[in-house]
Parts: structure tokens; sequence; C-alpha cells
């Protein structure tokens, strides 16, 4: 996981730097607030990673070994559905919440109550594996 | 032995991976089709959707310049002429480059690091139909009474406020930007965890092929840039339907910060139209170069710079407006030519000395090598302020920006549905067809935007339905109007190679192309959850070393094994025993290495490698890996 | 010859009218001067490639695998680096020709823009105001004359009444975004062999339905002329009806 973090952490620093760096010389509110903003997002997903690879006491991963053999890669991965109804049941609501801001919100109605049952049902599937 | 026609040793021999299966029913037709979470399904479904965008978006640059032939034309009305140059220009960036890259993506990505799906299947279908969503919302605003939004693909505040532009077009405008922007984010959080998690044993991160290192950078800026442009169309649309006056100056409002808010998620989204393109490009030179990537890790360093660079030069497109730190973002953006040479210089030390096939997909790989070089040094004129003082807003700007989107990414995915299109569906695009689609497309790109350069040195402006006569500008726009033809009609070869591939094609095996990444190494098209042998993985090009074993480039030394190759394989060449033996035994006096945290070991040796541990490898003819 | 050749690879462009153009042509010299070279080299090593190491069918080999040149990749990322620095060292200081502003400047100009015209307002408050009318032609020359001195430093202080426009002459090389609530000041400095001579203004923001038809004329006089023009004209407005 090391090259995942670095790269987490590369972007949030660089982010830093240049929004330090455009601070200092323009002042300009907007441009440094996003790149900030930026940065924090990334060092969110740094801090995050970084978790997971201490956590799993630095132990590389099948994927992390340059030496790993295909069958060091066996058994459960994870859960991967196939056909679901949900998706596009989730589709098909957020469309309609979104397009119910042009259409009026009535519209919202639909939309609505297509995009929570849609999302209950994802879940439950979910769990119901 | 026949490189072209082989496709490689047989698989049985290579060690099972399991997966596990989810649960679900088998349901067959249409329901099938609508609920699938497989992203190679997902993944054709947002080629095709954004590919029938092109087309759609293509019709009308088609019907602008046929306004455009001739002065003061009356073909079309100047409020329809700008609803045209509007949408076209929203859905060839937000409907069909974007999402054509994504679609590569989910496609590609899992099949090139060995994972069975991506990592969020369902999320991932969630994606596509809000994708779809929004291709309809915008497209169905041509058809409000006030037709759809007209005011430029940037929308630019005040013009975007209620006063001046009243009508449900420009709502839905928004609401389709935001379906596609959404659309977007979720598939960037799918790509990144796919790429973090999901990767085959041995695939460590710098093994990955070129491709999806650009994928996955993509996917960082997607999340750096889609959540501003959400953020900026919300405060648009409160300052239309909510009575605030965010952008509105004559209330206190900031028509700079839309600006500013636009472009910070403008410059990225140019870069996250390019990049997935570029990795492309590698590809197929690579493959048709019979050749490694050269100079793998500085393309990765060379696409982080730029992906990195990219989020600081936004004002750039905001110098006329003299609100902006002019040097700052000058430097900034001349800087990122560095990065981007050095990936030029890699592709031709690809070529270099390689055995060019000249077959389409690189012939589209050349014709973007050259159409991107003309846009990337009009993009450094462009940089300076001074240069774009004066031409800012004009046609060169026109110019310059299809020459890298269109002259580079289009023509990059062109090459790359030749390429991948016997992946996808198990045949091979005609190759005739596919030369005449290149070289029509090449003549008519050019011939449409080479004039519009000096139209914009000569003062033409952007966005203007009708142009008086006696300026000068009479023959070029004639010219770039022919051109447009020319190149709308090379879609028709195109089409027609893809109808009759589709009905009539020869079917191939998984690896045609004699290629070298991972996909290759399953069927064409492959079977659910991609894999039932991966082959071991031990550098950037597993399905290359496996077919190519007395040409392979993989570094002996300390974390390196050998690939264990039984003797009987077929295919392999008269050498691969014995080579397989002399790696064999050199492999054998390695230490089997504690995996002490080097997971990150390249596979191109760098200075040094190979000597670490005094193992002894044998002379392989006349191949060596490493430098000249 | 050296007309020649600029009149060359300045392409189409106009050859600048005022002082700050002086710079602008300079930093376009050095730029085209080193892409063009460039180009042509990373153009020729493509085709070559192409050509060259073409495989013809039943030529079929699998050349050396050549992964890295340390000495090379190092060499093309620094020299980028120095021509990247030199461009830059060219751009700053025509950036700051163009932008700075005169403390005193001779004449000071008012330009506001709007949905779909112009207004002119002179030191002596005397006003021209043209725009859009109901019917317009595209190929109308009855425009809005902005007279404008040579061989005099003016400022123009640029501002919009409603959306985005921009004020652009291109002969001289220059564009200033209008944008309602921002002063937007910039200097001109005509050089006065083109005195007498009249050039096109447009606008280049999209701004609206009539935004092709917003273009003007800016009409240079000499210094005493303009002075005559200014003494002539102050303190009434006129109006200018465009096209019809």
């Amino acid at each position: 996981m090391k090259h995942e973090w670095h790269l987490a952490l590369g972007t949030a620093v660089f982010l830093g730097i240049i929004a330090t760096i455009y601070w200092a010389w323009s002042g300009e509110y907007s441009g440094t607030v996003m790149l900030a903003f930026g940065g924090c997002a990334y060092a969110i997903m740094f801090g995050f990673v970084l978790l997971q690879f201490l956590r799993r006491n630095r132990i590389p991963r099948a994927e992390d070994r340059s030496d790993a053999d295909p069958e060091d890669g066996e058994g459960e991965i994870a859960f991967f559905p196939a056909n679901s109804i949900w998706p596009v049941a989730m589709g098909l609501g957020a469309v309609s919440l979104a397009v119910g801001l042009a259409f009026g919100k009535w519209f919202w109605a639909i939309g609505g109550i297509l995009l929570f049952g849609a999302i209950v049902g994802f879940a439950v599937e979910a769990e119901s594996r | 032995m026949n490189l072209i026609e082989d496709p490689g040793p047989s698989l049985e021999h290579l060690e099972r991976r399991l997966t596990e299966v989810g649960p679900g029913p088998k349901s067959k037709g249409l329901l099938a089709y609508v609920t699938s979470t497989d992203h190679k399904q997902i993944g054709i479904n947002y080629m095709v959707t954004s590919f029938i965008m092109f087309l759609v978006a293509g019709l009308m640059a088609v019907l602008m310049r046929v306004q455009l032939a001739v002065p003061n034309n009356n073909f079309m009305s100047l409020g329809t002429y700008a609803q045209l140059f509007t949408m076209h220009g929203s859905i060839m960036l937000f409907l069909f480059l974007g999402p054509f890259g994504f679609g590569l993506a989910n496609y590609l990505v899992p099949l090139q690091i060995g994972a069975p799906d991506m990592a969020f299947p369902r999320f991932n279908a969630f994606s596509y139909w809000l994708f779809l969503g929004g291709c309809v919302t915008m497209c169905s605003s041509f058809l409000s009474s006030s037709g759809a939004a007209d005011w430029g693909w940037f929308a630019y505040a005040p013009l975007t406020e209620v006063i001046h532009s009243p009508g449900i077009g420009g709502d839905l405008w928004i609401v389709g930007v935001a379906l596609a922007g959404f659309s977007g984010i979720f598939t960037a959080v799918n790509v990144i965890t796919t790429v973090f998690t999901l990767r085959a044993p041995g695939m460590v991160m710098f093994r990955m092929p070129i491709f999806c290192w650009n994928q996955l950078v993509t996917a960082f800026l997607v999340l750096l840039a889609f959540p501003v442009l959400t953020a900026a169309i919300v405060l648009l649309w409160a300052d239309r339907h909510m009575g605030t006056h965010f952008f509105d100056p004559t209330h206190g409002g900031q028509p700079i910060l839309w600006q500013n808010l636009f472009w910070f998620f403008g410059h990225p989204e140019v870069y996250i139209l390019a990049l997935p393109f570029f990795g492309i490009a590698t590809e197929i030179i690579a493959t048709f170069s019979r050749k490694p990537v050269f100079g793998y890790k500085g393309m990765v360093f060379a696409t982080l710079s730029i992906g990195g660079l990219s989020m600081g030069v936004w004002a750039h497109h905001m110098y006329t407006t003299g609100a902006v730190l002019l040097p700052f973002f000058a430097i900034l953006t001349l800087l990122i030519s560095v990065p981007t040479g050095i990936k030029f210089f890699n592709w031709i030390g690809t070529m270099f000395r390689g055995s060019v096939r000249l077959e389409s997909p690189m012939l589209f790989a050349l014709g973007f090598l050259v159409c991107f070089l003309l846009g990337g040094f009009t993009g450094i004129m462009l940089a300076e302020p001074p240069l774009d003082f004066q031409l800012h807003d004009t046609y060169f700007v026109v110019a310059h920006f299809h020459y890298v989107l269109f002259g580079g990414s289009v023509f990059a995915a062109f090459g790359g549905i030749h390429y991948w299109f016997p992946k996808f569906t198990g045949k091979k695009l005609d190759e005739r067809l596919g030369k005449i689609t290149f070289v029509i497309m090449f003549i008519g790109f050019n011939l449409t935007f080479f004039p519009q350069h000096d139209l914009g040195l000569r003062g033409m402006q952007r966005r203007i339905a009708v142009y008086p006569s006696g300026q000068g500008w009479d023959f070029l726009n004639m010219l770039s109007s022919i051109g447009a033809f020319i190149l709308a009609f090379s879609i028709l070869p195109f089409l027609v190679n893809v109808w009759v591939t589709m009905r009539n094609g020869k079917k191939v095996g998984p690896n045609p192309w004699d290629a070298m990444t991972l996909e290759w190494a399953t069927e064409s098209p492959p079977a659910e959850h991609n894999f039932e042998f991966l082959p071991p993985i031990r550098s950037e090009r597993p399905v290359w070393d496996l077919n190519h074993p007395e040409h392979s480039t993989v570094p002996h030394g300390r974390h390196a094994r050998e690939l264990a190759l039984p003797s009987s394989s077929a295919g392999a060449g008269a050498g691969a025993s014995a080579s397989a033996s002399a790696i064999a035994g050199a492999g054998a006096s390695a230490s089997a290495g504690a995996g002490a945290g080097d997971s990150g070991l390249p596979p191109g040796p760098g200075p040094g490698n190979g000597d670490g541990d005094g193992a002894t490898h044998q002379d392989r003819g006349d191949d060596r890996t490493g430098g000249i | 010859m050296q007309e020649l050749l600029a009149n060359v690879i300045h392409w189409g462009s106009p050859s600048g009218a005022t002082q700050q153009d002086h710079s602008v042509l300079q930093l376009w010299d050095v730029t085209y001067y080193i892409a063009v070279p460039l180009g042509a080299i990373v153009i020729g090593l493509i085709i070559w490639c192409a050509v060259r190491y073409r495989e013809r069918p039943g030529q079929e080999r699998i050349p050396r695998q050549v992964q890295y040149h340390i000495p090379l990749e190092v060499l093309y990322t620094l020299i980028p680096v120095i021509l990247v620095g030199v461009l830059f060292a060219y751009t700053y200081r025509a950036e700051n020709a163009i932008d700075s502003l005169a403390a005193h400047p001779a004449y000071t100009i008012r330009v506001d823009a709007f949905q779909w015209g112009w207004r002119f307002t002179y030191p002596t408050g005397y006003e021209v105001l043209g725009s859009v009318a109901t019917e317009p032609s595209i190929n109308s020359t009855d425009l809005p004359v902005l007279t404008l001195p040579a061989g005099e430093t003016v400022e123009i202080d640029l501002f919009s009444d409603d959306v985005n426009h921009s004020f652009y002459v291109p002969a001289f090389l220059f564009k200033r975004d209008a944008i309602q609530g921002i002063n937007n000041s910039f200097d001109l400095n005509i050089d006065p062999s083109v005195a007498g001579q009249r050039f096109i203004g447009e606008c280049t923001q999209f701004c609206g339905v009539y935004h092709p038809y917003m273009r003007f004329w800016v009409q240079v006089v000499s210094e005493n002329n303009f002075k005559a023009f200014l003494s002539s004209h102050h303190g009434l407005s006129t109006t200018q009806a465009e096209g019809s």
C-alpha cells in the first residue's frame, strides 16, 4: 500500500505548496480556498490509506509483492454482484430528482420515492448476500 | 513463427485464480442488459452512448460551418447559432470525450490489472445511468420553447443570470452538467479504489500499464475538479432561482468569481479529456513497435506532473480580465510543456529502432502525435499573456483546442477503438476501411482547423454567427467549411466498417495484435469475471513475457522470480526452454527476498539492478534489458 | 528582407500600431523561432521512425527491447526547462510593458460596453454612443468612432453596463475584458506613423444575440488634430445609431 499513500500524500502536499505560494503572491481568495480544500481532501485520503497500511502491519499484499504468484491471490476477493435492478432504479430516481429542478418541484415526488426506495434496495441487497 | 496471428501459448498450464461471484439470478435479454453490473457491459454502454453524442454534436458543428462558410450568411438565425455553439461544446466535452474516457477505463482498467470487475460494480452501473440521464436532459433542452442554453459552454456570469438568460434551456443545461458531473465523480471513485485494492498478485503499482496510470491520474483530477464545478452550478442555480446574488454585480456579486470557479474545474477538465488518450497512444505505440514503453518511470512522473501542474493554471483562461496574477499562471502553464515533452520523446523513443507496423491503430496514434504537437505549441503561445491579449477569444484559440482535443484525443480515441475492437467484440475491424477513415479524417481535420489559426491572427473573434466581408476572412472560412464536410464524411467509412465487421467479421483469438498487457491474456471478448487463468506478472508486459520469453525484459536479481514455464509450452519459440532453464538457473541462486517492503521495484532495471546479489544470468542473444 | 521574414512568420496578423506592440511582436518572434524548429525536429523524428523502422509484411522481427536511457531522458527534461525559462523571461518583460499604467497619462477616455454597443466619453465630457439598431447589417460601416491621438499616452478606462464584453482592436494586438463592477484600465501609446488611419474594433466576449454586431472604429489622429477634436466637442452628447 506504500505507493498508494505516497500518491495521496504527494498530491496533498503539492496542492498545499501551490496554495501557499498562490496566496503569498496574489492574495486572491477563491483560488487559494479551492487549492487548499483540494489539498485537505487528499490529506484525508492519505490518512485513510496510511491507516490501512499500518493496520496491516506492513505485510505486503500479494499485489504489492513483485515476486507474488497467481496462486497467492486465491480465495475470496470481494462481493461482485451479478445483475441487479437497483442501480438502474437509483439512476431513474436520481435523474428524476435532478430534472425536477427544471420541471418543477412536483417532479420531486416521483424522483424522491424512486430514489429512496432504490437506495434501500441497494443497501439491503448487499446485506443479504 | 508467425508473430501476427499467433495468439501465444495455451494458457491451460497456468495457475487458476478463484473469485467468488455474488448472488443474483441469471436474467435474459433486455432485463439482463439493463441490470448488468459487468464493467465490460458498462464500458461498452458508455462508449456507445458517448459516440452517439459525438455524432450529434458533430452535426451541430457542420451546421455552424455552413453558416460561416460565406460572409453575411443567413442560413441560420443568431439565436440558433448561439445554441449550437453552446451545445456543441457542452456535449463534446461533458457528454462525449469525458465519458468515452470513463468507458475505456471501465472496460480496460480491471482487465489490465488482473481484476474480476471494478471495486463497486453496482455503483458503477448507477454512474452510467446518471450519465445517460445527463445526455437526455441536455439534448431535450433543444425542445423547450426558448431553446437550448445559448450562453457558451463556459457559461459566464452575468450572462447566465436569469435576467439575461431566462428560459428553461439553461436550467436543463445546469441539470445535465450536474448529472454528468456526478457520474464522473462516482466513476473516479471506482477507478481509484479498483487500482488501489484489486490488482492481481505481482501487479505492483510500477508494473501497471501506462494506460492505467493515466486513468488513475485522471481520476485524481476528477475528484478535485468536478466538485468545484458542482458547487459553481449550485451557486448559479441559486442566483437564477433563489434570489441570491453570488455572481450578480448589480447587488455586490462578482462575475469574476464564476470565472475562477469554472476554470478551476475547466482546466483540469481538459487534462481529464487528454490523459486517458495519452494512455491509449502509449499502449498502441508500444504494441505496434514491438518494444516496451521507453522510459516507463519517466512516463509515470510526467503524467503525475501534468496532473499536478494542471491544478495550478486555471486563470490562463482569464488573462484578459485584468484580474489575475499573470506571471504565476504564465510560468506554471509554460512548465506543463516540460512533462508533455518528456512524453513525446518517450513515445518517439518507443518507436525508435522498433519494428513499426503501420496498421490503423498506429496510424491514428501517429496522427495524434503530429496534431497534438501542433496544438501544444499553439498552447505555449497562448500561455504567454502578451500573446494571449491579442489571441484570446479569437479563432486562434478555437484552432488550438481543436488541435489538442480532436487532433489529440479524438484521433487517439479512434486508434483505441480500432485497437481494442477485437478485444471488445472478438472481431477485428477491416484494415483497409480503417486506413481510409484515417486518411480522410486527417485531411479533413487539418483543412478545417489549420486555417483557423490565421483567422485568429487576422482578428476574427469566436462565437460570432456572422462576419462581414472585406476583412480578409472569407477565403479561410470557406476552406475551413469545406474541411468540415470532409471531416464529417470521414465518419462514414468508420461506421460502415463497424457495421460490416459486426455482421461478417472473422473471429480472432485473445491476442491478435501480439500485444503486451494483461487484457490480451484472456478471450475476446473476455468471459464474465475476466480471467480464468492469470499468467505470472513480473513486468509491465506480462503477456509479452509469456509469449516472448526470450525477448522479455524481466530483471534478474533479488526480487524477481523466474517465469515457471514448462518446457512443453507451445509456440514460445525455439529458444524458450533453454532460456527458461537459464532463467531458472539464475533464479535458484537468488535470495528469496523477504518482501521487505520493496513492493515498488520497477520492471525496467535501474542502473545497478541485476548486479545486486551476484546472481549470474545468461546473455540472451541480442536482447539486453535496459539502456542503449 | 527582415520585413519579408516578419510578414511570413506573423502570418495574417497586423503588424502592430502601438509602442506596447513592439514587445508583443518580439515575444511572438522568440516563441516562434523556438517552437517551429523544435516542432520540425520532433515531427521529423516521428516521421523518420515511422518510415525507417517500418515493418514490411513478411519481415516480422522483434527488435532490441530498449527500455530507458537515463542521460538522454535527463537531457530532454532539462532542455525544455531552459527553453521555458527563456520564454518566461521575455514574457515577463513584455507583460510589464503592456500592463503598466502611466502615473499621468496625457488623456483619459472612458469606454462603456453594453448590450449591444459602445459609449465613448472623452475628457471634455463629450460622449459618443453607438448601438445596434433593430435590423442591423453586419456589413454596415456606420459604427461608433473612438478617436485617439497618436504619440501620446492614452489611458482607457473600460466599464461594462451589464454582461461581460471585451474591447478588442486587432491592429493594436490587444484586448481587455469589460466586466460590470470593475474598472479595467490600460494604456495605449499609438505610433505616430499610423496617424490618420482607421482601424476596426470588435467585441470578443460572447454577450448575447447581437454580439457579432458590436463593432466600432478607432480613428487615429495626430496630437494636434486630437486637441482640435476635443476643443470642438465638449459637453455635448451625441447618439449615433448603427446599421439599418
